[in-house]
């Protein structure tokens, strides 16, 4: 799982099937040491944005709620709340 | 005002406010689209209409769908390009609970319930003691007359 902040969203009205009804977010992951650019996954949870999210990527972002055929390889699965990194909290939801 | 100038129309209709809601939430979140009204059909029905253009409004419907669907409830739903619809028609005007017989408000002056110690503390234009009739106000109260001459 990596963390990430949503910074936007995607529309997108003709897509693959399995797709239909899939809310797609753009997240940019966070406190990676090198740049990695912004990707799109999708939500499961709700979250909107300026949040700051769980992503999970590779195979095991098709099992949460998507047919196992869908095409997705990044989804959000958790919307943080409180990060704490050291002893040090790095982050609270407003 | 109408909506010609908005990209799309779409309505969404769901059983309940809280489902209703619920679409909102991930429509907002799903795509650029804006609210402009929610309309309690009767029933338990609330229709939720909102804007902005014709993807952002049919990806948001798709979402609140699937929203919907893993909740184990239905949504009916329409998008209107180029909507020539008057936005009154979108929006409940009355804020509060309507009387059952929600028709009969044409003779009086919308009657409304006074609100806390702060409407009864005469002010000029105190509307509402014409509202409370049962409330023994004083009987010589000025506003009374002036709120029945306006």
């Amino acid at each position: 799982m990596r963390i990430a902040r949503v910074i936007g969203s995607v529309v997108s009205t003709v897509k693959t099937e399995t797709l239909t009804g899939a809310k797609l977010l753009v997240v940019a992951p966070l406190g990676e040491t090198h740049a990695v650019e912004p990707y799109v996954a999708v939500d499961t949870v709700g979250a909107g944005r300026g949040e700051v999210v769980l992503v999970t990527t590779g195979s095991a972002a098709r099992m949460v709620e998507h047919p196992s055929h869908a095409p997705v390889d990044a989804t959000i699965i958790a919307i943080v709340d409180r990060l704490e990194t050291d002893a040090w909290i790095t982050y609270i939801k407003d | 005002m109408d909506l010609w100038h908005a990209g799309a129309l779409g309505v969404v209709e769901a059983q309940g406010l809280a489902a209703s809601i619920v679409a909102v939430d991930v429509m907002t979140k799903a795509a650029d689209v804006k609210v402009i009204g929610v309309r309690r059909v009767g029933g338990g029905l609330v229709a939720v209409s909102f804007i902005g253009d014709m993807a952002s409004v049919t990806a948001a419907i798709d979402s609140a769908r699937r929203a919907a669907a893993a909740a184990g409830g239905t949504l009916t739903s329409t998008v209107i390009g180029r909507p020539a619809v008057p936005a009154s028609l979108l929006r409940d005007d009355t804020a509060g609970e309507r009387p059952a017989g929600g028709a009969a408000s044409g003779a009086r002056a919308k009657p409304r319930p006074a609100r806390g110690p702060a409407a009864r503390r005469g002010t000029p234009r105190a509307p509402v003691s014409d509202a409370a009739p049962a409330e023994a106000e004083p009987p010589a109260e000025p506003p009374t007359d002036r709120a029945r001459g306006e």
